[in-house]
């Protein structure tokens, strides 16, 4: 009942912004933001008191085809459903000094988004994951295309929704599939019919799942369509894609691979492996090559995913939960540092790292709270970021030594171009252009804050995290037979 | 027999009203009568009549269903093109010709003996040739109606040529004793299955499935754009449900032998008309290929013939999201003298948000976006395909559903370019209900896809 809730409200605040008209558009898409934290906040502490009957919700849809309305949280998704109720109130609170043309449009497909998300995240059945999933696509579309600055918006619209629906057909597909062997998309039955197919079988249902995914991810070679729209996208896009968008793809190796075609993965597994490590190196070596600093932030992002992506599919329990850790830490990380962008350019209209620098001297806390989060996303002790990156690389060592090292070099690459970046905007003396960087004002400071805060926390005290998670992944494991 | 004895009272009662000069009160009778079309199909869903006049019709719930269907959809259709209807001077003859064709079309799901199948077809085509022609200064309208006559003309002696085979074979018109005829014999006799398969053509060339299909493009573009809505939405879902059953209640044994024909076909539909809808710049004509492309996922789900909910549920889904799109076009390009190019779209969220809101979300439904109607119906369909076995069938499907996404994001595009200046275009209140009403249907139906168990043969 409450998950249901917890899907239903943004879905319908969206509408309620939607007809209330520009003028109370941001503060209704923030209250009932924070309203639908307080909710998840309920479902997290239901569910550490082991009072999950409320958390779930299944009804028969079309009973004759085997499709049901079901959703549940166990502590997998319900991690991914506090990421997404952290993260759309601070995006939300982000925009407050930005002017949009039509607000009321703006973030009613924010909230839209939000509610398809959570959808996919609390989905027991496969069909309505894919519903979800793919339901995502239409926000944003819009989002990108109608508050999108750049010239070439149509093409780049264009190439991320077709290549993202191409690839989500696959899952289709593959779905299908094991559904005929299941007569029913709730996971439990598809886990079984799944892991009754032959290996054969198995490894073209995990193909076509693999598909969708690296394309959402994006693992190279199907990630050419993220950087130009991560870049095209308004920063509040972009944090949506890259925050949480993507991790529905990563949610779904966990939920839809790993306990679904165990034999699909040991066979073809390891090319998989083998293209998330080369989507880190070669996204961390193209990141290093970039002269703008959102451009590098959308490579940085490609290799960070790259390495949950290797962690989980090594099917370690280590690996998957470094895998979520990671996930909700990526997305603090990725909110605050697309937020420090966004700064800059609102500030002096561009992004060219080159043409920084010294704006530590003006502005001392913004340089604090921007370093806390650079030392955060490559991983140095007592951050968040550090907790996740280590559980992911010790479960890939698990499955092979080689990968955990080739994939561990995002930590030093990351070093690199974060540092390298860190440095030339922040430090170094001050030009006539960065002289003018200002004070803070208070929505910039209360969501960097918050960020960091939030980062150092989970950094110190992992285990808030994943206690909620552990038993679930035992669960998934355990499954496996 | 209520919705028969309606639909054709209604055409009769249209003319008479022009000669005793009540023309004013034309629009309000077909309201009235399509409404009364859909209350009677619904209230007789539980009293079962008997087979009228010697097992010539029935309306089970299959055809009730589809009567249901029809009258919504011509409902709607109606409200929203009044306005192109209402300019000209012979608007009631127009009225009357569509009230007959209507009529057809019940005919055509409810028959249940060959030559009412026969009839149906003819009494829904006829008064379409002249509609296509109606445009009578504009050049393309005349070809429209000429070609559509004389190939329309040919596909019909094709079918009757297949049913009179068939008759040859099995003795009967009757759709179970046909199917008692040919289930009883051990051999299944070649005249018949030749039969069946000019009937398939026949109905190919109606529902414009490839290789029959060349005359759809020409005949839509040509056609006034509130007739193609018509066309493409009301006239090709209810000779698909007339073709499902006659696969489903008389051809059943033959099923088998049709299967890979009708895979083929719809693969071969998919695949051209979605490649050759890509390079279209005049809007109406790609939409007429994409109405074509939906004809192939339509007749992919004639394969097995043994869920009829799935395509009357593709039908409607269809029927709204075409009605919707055709629509839009005409109010637009009213608005834009004549021009239906993807320039003609421009700043549309701005000249009218409602159409522009109504377009978008049906075009998204054609393209088989959840949370929409339109991947509900693909979806079924694709499963039952899946089902059957035919993987590369789906895998076409699936390819072809990613282009047909590519050209309905194009419009969607143009809907949301912005364009300086632009005058707003105006509908009636009633239209923009009626467009309110199919966006949220369109919505609606995707939850409500559980209806598809209803319906039974």
């Amino acid at each position: 009942m409450l998950t249901l809730l917890i899907i239903a409200l943004p879905l319908l605040f969206a509408l309620i912004t939607f007809v209330a008209g520009s003028k109370w558009a941001k503060q209704i898409a923030l209250a009932s933001s924070i309203l639908e934290c307080a909710l998840i906040g309920a479902a997290v502490y239901l569910h550490h008191t082991g009072e999950t009957s409320l958390l779930t919700w299944d009804r028969d849809w079309i009973g004759p085809l085997g499709i049901s309305f079901a959703f549940s949280l166990d502590g997998i998704g319900l991690i991914m459903v506090l990421l997404c109720g952290v993260c759309v109130p601070l995006i939300v609170y982000s925009t407050s000094s930005s002017r949009f043309r039509n607000p009321h449009v703006f973030y009613g497909l924010v909230l839209m988004m939000s509610g398809s998300m959570l959808g996919a995240f609390a989905a027991a059945d496969a069909l309505m994951f894919y519903v979800f999933y793919e339901f995502a696509l239409i926000p944003i579309y819009f989002i990108i295309l109608m508050w999108s600055q750049k010239e070439n918006k149509l093409a780049i619209t264009f190439k991320f929704f077709l290549y993202t629906l191409f690839g989500s057909l696959f899952m289709l597909a593959a779905l299908l599939y094991v559904h005929q062997n299941a007569q029913s998309f709730r996971f439990e039955a598809m886990y079984v019919a799944g892991q009754r197919l032959t290996a054969l079988e198995q490894c073209w249902v995990f193909a076509g799942i693999f598909l969708a995914f690296a394309v959402k991810i994006p693992i190279f070679p199907f990630h050419s369509w993220q950087a130009p729209t991560y870049d095209a996208a308004p920063t509040s896009g972009t944090m949506l894609l890259g925050a949480i968008m993507l991790k529905m793809a990563t949610y779904g190796l966990i939920r839809m691979i790993i306990p679904m075609v165990p034999q699909g993965l040991a066979e073809w597994g390891d090319i998989a492996v083998t293209l998330s490590v080369i989507s880190v190196i070669y996204a961390s070596c193209m990141a290093i090559a970039q002269k703008r600093f959102k451009l590098l932030l959308a490579w940085s992002s490609v290799a960070h995913v790259g390495v949950i992506a290797a962690g989980v599919l090594s099917g370690t329990a280590e690996g998957i939960q470094g895998g979520i850790f990671e996930m909700f830490s990526h997305a603090l990380i990725t909110i605050g540092l697309f937020f420090v962008c966004d700064m800059i350019e609102q500030r002096f209209g561009t992004d060219e790292i080159k043409s920084l620098g010294g704006i530590r001297d003006v502005n001392p806390v913004f340089a604090f709270l921007f370093f806390v989060l650079v030392m955060s996303s490559v991983a140095l002790p007592f951050t968040s970021g550090f907790v996740g990156e280590m559980l992911l690389l010790t479960g890939l060592y698990q499955h092979g030594p080689l990968y955990a090292l080739l994939a561990g070099l995002t930590v030093i690459l990351g070093a690199v171009y974060m540092l390298r970046a860190f440095q030339s905007i922040m430090l170094g003396p001050s030009n006539t252009r960065t002289a003018s960087f200002g004070v803070l004002n208070r929505t910039e400071k209360a969501v960097l804050t918050i960020l960091v805060v939030l980062t150092i926390i989970f950094g110190v005290y992992p285990s808030l995290l994943q206690s909620i998670s552990a038993e679930s992944v035992n669960n998934l494991l355990l499954a496996i037979h | 027999m209520k919705e028969l004895l309606i639909t054709s009272l209604l055409g009769i009662v249209v003319l008479t009203a022009d000669i005793v000069k009540l023309r004013k009160i034309i629009p309000a009778i077909i309201l009235l009568g399509m409404s009364a079309l859909v209350v009677f199909s619904v209230l007789d869903w539980n009293n079962m009549e008997d087979p009228f006049n010697n097992h010539m019709l029935l309306f089970d719930h299959f055809a009730l269903a589809c009567t249901a269907t029809i009258g919504c959809l011509a409902l709607f259709w109606f409200i929203l093109t009044r306005h192109e209807f209402s300019q000209t001077e012979r608007k009631t003859d127009l009225y009357a010709l569509l009230m007959f064709s209507i009529c057809g079309s019940v005919i055509m799901v409810s028959y249940t003996n060959l030559v009412m199948l026969f009839l149906g077809i003819e009494i829904m085509s006829i008064p379409l040739y002249v509609l296509a022609a109606s445009n009578r200064l504009n050049v393309r309208s005349n070809e429209a109606g000429f070609k559509y006559f004389f190939l329309g003309s040919l596909a019909s002696a094709i079918l009757l040529f297949g049913i009179a085979l068939s008759y040859g074979a099995l003795g009967t018109f009757d759709v179970n004793e046909l199917r008692e005829a040919l289930t009883g014999g051990g051999s299944q006799p070649v005249l018949a299955i030749v039969g069946v398969a000019m009937m398939l053509a026949g109905f190919a060339f109606k529902v414009s499935v490839a290789p029959f299909h060349f005359w759809a493009p020409d005949v839509y573009q040509g056609s006034p754009t509130a007739v193609t809505s018509y066309m493409a939405t009301i006239v090709k879902g209810s000779s698909f449900m007339g073709l499902f059953k006659l696969f489903a209640v008389a051809f059943t044994p033959l099923l088998s032998l049709f299967n890979l024909p009708i895979a083929i076909m719809a693969a071969l539909t998919l695949i051209m008309a979605n490649l050759v809808a890509l390079h279209q710049s005049n809007i109406k004509r790609l939409l007429a290929y994409s109405s074509v492309a939906h004809a192939g996922f339509m007749l992919a789900g004639l394969l097995y013939a043994n869920n009829q909910g799935i395509l009357l549920y593709y039908v409607l889904t269809y029927g709204i999201a075409g009605l919707v799109t055709f629509t839009a076009l005409d109010h637009v390009s009213q608005f834009q003298d004549g021009k239906e190019d993807f320039d003609s779209f421009h700043g549309l969220v701005k000249r009218n948000p409602v159409i522009a809101g109504a377009l978008t979300i049906a075009l998204l439904s054609m393209a088989g976006i959840p949370p929409l109607s339109g991947f509900m119906a693909k979806y079924f369909i694709i499963s039952s395909v899946m089902e059957g076995g035919y993987i590369w069938l789906v895998v076409v499907m699936l390819l072809t559903s990613v282009v047909s996404a590519y050209y309905y994001l194009k419009i969607i595009a143009a809907i949301f370019t912005p364009l300086e200046n632009a005058g707003r275009i105006v509908i009636s209140p009633l239209q923009r209900f009626v467009f309110l009403l199919l966006t949220v249907l369109m919505v609606l139906l995707f939850f409500g896809a559980s209806l598809i168990s209803v319906i039974r043969l």
